[in-house]
């Protein structure tokens, strides 16, 4: 065997979504000629500890917590990490690669790499995944201490197939530069035969795997780090996709795919072309065997994609669109560099209504430039598309947390521009000079009122449960952010403010700010400008 | 793969008693490397293919063997004790050492202890060489995060007076479980009250 991909815990969602990344990786290596064997340690998970949901919640909050520690818990991470490894030592690799999804795979990363070097130090180890893409000190930190022994940044079939071939001078590999691969038609596809297909069903309790038409995005979205990560948006043919369902359909017998792309229509002859062939094939098929899909979506206006393409998109098995709303504000939405207004929102909700066809509104509150008047559109946004909650056009609304600086992208680029400052160094705490009563704490205020009102309106919310959790622990957060200081410090360093100790006032001393007197009534900040004021 | 083992021993001497040396005897594998009296602090070095256990056996040593005061305490003693062991250029983590087994045998009771490396009784110190030297630094590395979460798991006394494990989240207590969340209305009132 030459390399064993794994998928470490802990993805939490609550569909057991069939990962994507190892499998891609695991394509292109059978490919080149290579031997692989792809295991899924996150979904297993699940299963250990079905009928143990609390001791399920403590593993999980181990592997996503560093500053978890117990001794009862540790012994239950013991035994799954130690099983995982032999696992994988079972099949003698000479490597192992781990797909690292996001900072809460980081833990089980670095556990299973440490038993893995004790047990048979002769395995080597790559790490990769959009968990290392934003953080550089976590797998440079891991290769300092001997725990793995490479790292993969960015698209990382060519790296992979480069890495076990013996070359260490390769874009992505070790921190080297990484490189777009242009013709992502050539890649191979990726392979699933690893998986027991059944235990990964959409939402609609259908067999699915996820397939890519294109990476990328043709938007430039302000809070978007797709552009940084991707900077050239590359699409397949429609006719190269709709060959690739075709082929899971014959090879697997799934009846679903789910479209890792950021947008499906971002080039309208592709797109058009796919859903032409895919019609094709689903015509061909008999009725319980016709397939559906998901994916991300644009809205577009009525002259760039007219009615009938709405229709051509329902034969081709259209099922959930996942949009982009963000808010229902146009100021904030054209800030943000969304490329429709209102009357296209409206246009695609009445279309996809007609022809059938779902979505899930994708939601941003607490945008820097969100007022209470553009919460209140948000608000108002919902109760008058109440009706397609309940016809079963929106599906779902994610909501997010709230708004994250998220490094890469043009919000955190240009924070000076965008007169937004960060506090305490933490991506959810910042203020924007501008629409300084929006604090973290208005933000989390606007988010879970939004929640609750959509609740009341018959809306249903995604992943309800795991935001709730999140929500909660911003709570916390909040609390505990409250009692730092080295925030507002940082303000004053900055951007010359003086504080009126007798009016509570911050005035501002920069000439090039629109107002040079903001009065600050939101107690939260006050409490932070007392404290500069007595520092 | 051969490798150089350096182990130092260093003997604790009674010249209170006829025999004032501890007797050890140093197996690896199935081969004895040394049998004798320890009669000063040592380095024995052997070149090995680190595919057996190491086996330091302190024998020979009787009750009378340790002087006491008036007062019962220990005043003299024959024992020995294990100060390193290095493999090539590595030397063992301790945290390894310390999780050895030593076997002892005294007044014909039989015990396993842990976490010492001072042989004062008659009995087998068992250590496993690995193969890979830098397998000892993993399993450290291990053991060091077994160790945090001992050290640092904590409790609470909840509402009911039960008590709670929890860790420390965004600096709160939460409980480990966490299965009980709140709705979203009363998050909507704690979000208010913060």
């Amino acid at each position: 065997m030459d390399i064993v991909l794994i998928i470490p815990p802990r993805i939490q969602d609550d569909y057991g979504y069939t990962p994507a990344g190892p499998s891609a990786l695991s394509g292109s290596l059978i490919d080149a000629g290579f031997m692989t064997k792809v295991i899924d340690f996150n979904s297993r998970l699940d299963g250990i500890y079905e009928n143990e949901p609390n001791i399920l919640a403590s593993v999980e909050n181990f592997f996503m917590y560093y500053d978890f520690y117990n001794e009862g818990i540790f012994k239950e991470v013991e035994k799954y990490i130690i099983d995982c490894a032999n696992e994988i030592i079972s099949y003698s690799p000479k490597w192992l690669g781990i797909s690292v999804f996001s900072y809460n795979s980081h833990r089980a990363t670095r556990l299973i790499s440490i038993k893995v070097k004790e047990l048979a130090p002769h395995i080597s180890i790559v790490i990769g995944g959009g968990g290392i893409a934003t953080d550089f000190k976590f797998p440079e930190m891991l290769k300092e201490q001997g725990i793995i022994d490479a790292y993969i940044r960015g698209e990382g079939e060519l790296s992979v197939v480069a890495l076990l071939q013996g070359k260490t001078e390769f874009s992505g590999l070790n921190g080297l530069p990484t490189e777009q691969i242009d013709d992502i038609d050539s890649l191979p596809y990726p392979d699933y035969s690893d998986y027991d297909l059944v235990n990964y069903t959409n939402i609609k309790g259908l067999l699915a795997v996820p397939i890519t038409g294109s990476r990328g995005c043709v938007a430039h979205c302000s809070f978007c780090d797709i552009a940084k990560q991707w900077p050239k948006y590359r699409f397949r043919s429609g006719h190269s996709i709709a060959k690739e369902i075709k082929h899971y359909i014959q090879t697997y017998g799934v009846n679903a795919f789910r479209f890792t792309d950021s947008l499906i229509n971002g080039s309208m002859k592709a797109f058009t072309d796919m859903c032409k062939e895919l019609t094709t094939i689903r015509n061909n098929l008999p009725e319980n065997e016709k397939f559906t899909w998901d994916a991300h979506f644009i809205v577009r206006n009525e002259r760039a994609m007219p009615a009938e393409i709405y229709d051509l998109m329902a034969s081709a098995g259209a099922g959930t669109l996942l949009m982009g709303i963000e808010s229902g504000s146009q100021n904030v939405r054209d800030h943000m560099k969304k490329l429709f207004n209102e009357d296209d929102l409206e246009f695609t909700m009445k279309q996809i209504s007609r022809v059938g066809v779902s979505c899930r509104m994708l939601m941003i509150v607490g945008y820097p430039t969100e007022t209470e008047e553009d919460f209140q559109e948000t608000v108002d946004m919902f109760t008058k598309y109440q009706k397609y909650a309940h016809n079963g056009t929106i599906e779902h609304v994610n909501l997010g947390l709230t708004l994250n600086l998220l490094p890469g992208t043009p919000l955190d680029d240009n924070k000076d521009n965008n007169r937004i400052v960060k506090l305490n160094n933490h991506i959810n705490d910042w203020i924007c000079l501008d629409n300084p009563t929006l604090t973290y704490k208005e933000r989390l205020k606007r988010r879970i009122f939004l929640q609750k009102h959509i609740n009341e309106l018959g809306y249903v919310v995604f992943e309800e449960k795991n935001y709730r959790k999140q929500l909660f622990s911003a709570c916390l957060e909040i609390k505990k952010l409250k009692n730092t200081t080295n925030a507002p410090t940082t303000i004053l360093e900055n951007l010359d403010f003086d504080f009126d100790s007798e009016t509570g006032t911050l005035i501002n001393n920069d000439i090039s700010m629109s107002n040079n007197r903001n009065t600050i009534n939101e107690i939260d900040t006050k409490i932070n400008l007392t404290t500069i004021h007595k520092s | 793969m051969k490798s150089t083992l350096r182990l130092t021993l260093q003997p604790y001497i009674n010249h209170n008693v006829n025999e004032p040396y501890p007797f050890v005897c140093i197996r690896y594998g199935n081969e004895v490397v040394y049998n004798g009296a320890l009669t000063t602090k040592k380095t024995f070095k052997y070149v090995i293919d680190c595919d057996s256990n190491l086996v330091i056996e302190h024998y020979n040593k009787q009750p009378s063997d340790t002087t006491v005061n008036e007062n019962n305490e220990i005043v003299a003693d024959k024992a020995i004790e294990l100060k390193s062991i290095m493999l090539d250029d590595y030397s063992i983590p301790l945290t390894f050492l310390y999780d050895c087994e030593y076997h002892t045998e005294w007044n014909n009771k039989f015990e396993i202890i842990t976490n010492t490396l001072y042989f004062g009784f008659n009995g087998k110190y068992k250590i496993p060489i690995l193969a890979n030297i830098s397998r000892y630094k993993y399993y450290v590395m291990w053991q060091e995060e077994k160790s945090l979460n001992s050290k640092n798991q904590q409790q609470h006394v909840n509402d009911l007076g039960e008590i709670v494990e929890t860790f420390t989240r965004f600096g709160e207590k939460t409980n480990i479980e966490e299965s009980e969340l709140p709705s979203i209305t009363e998050l909507y009132t704690f979000v208010c009250k913060l």
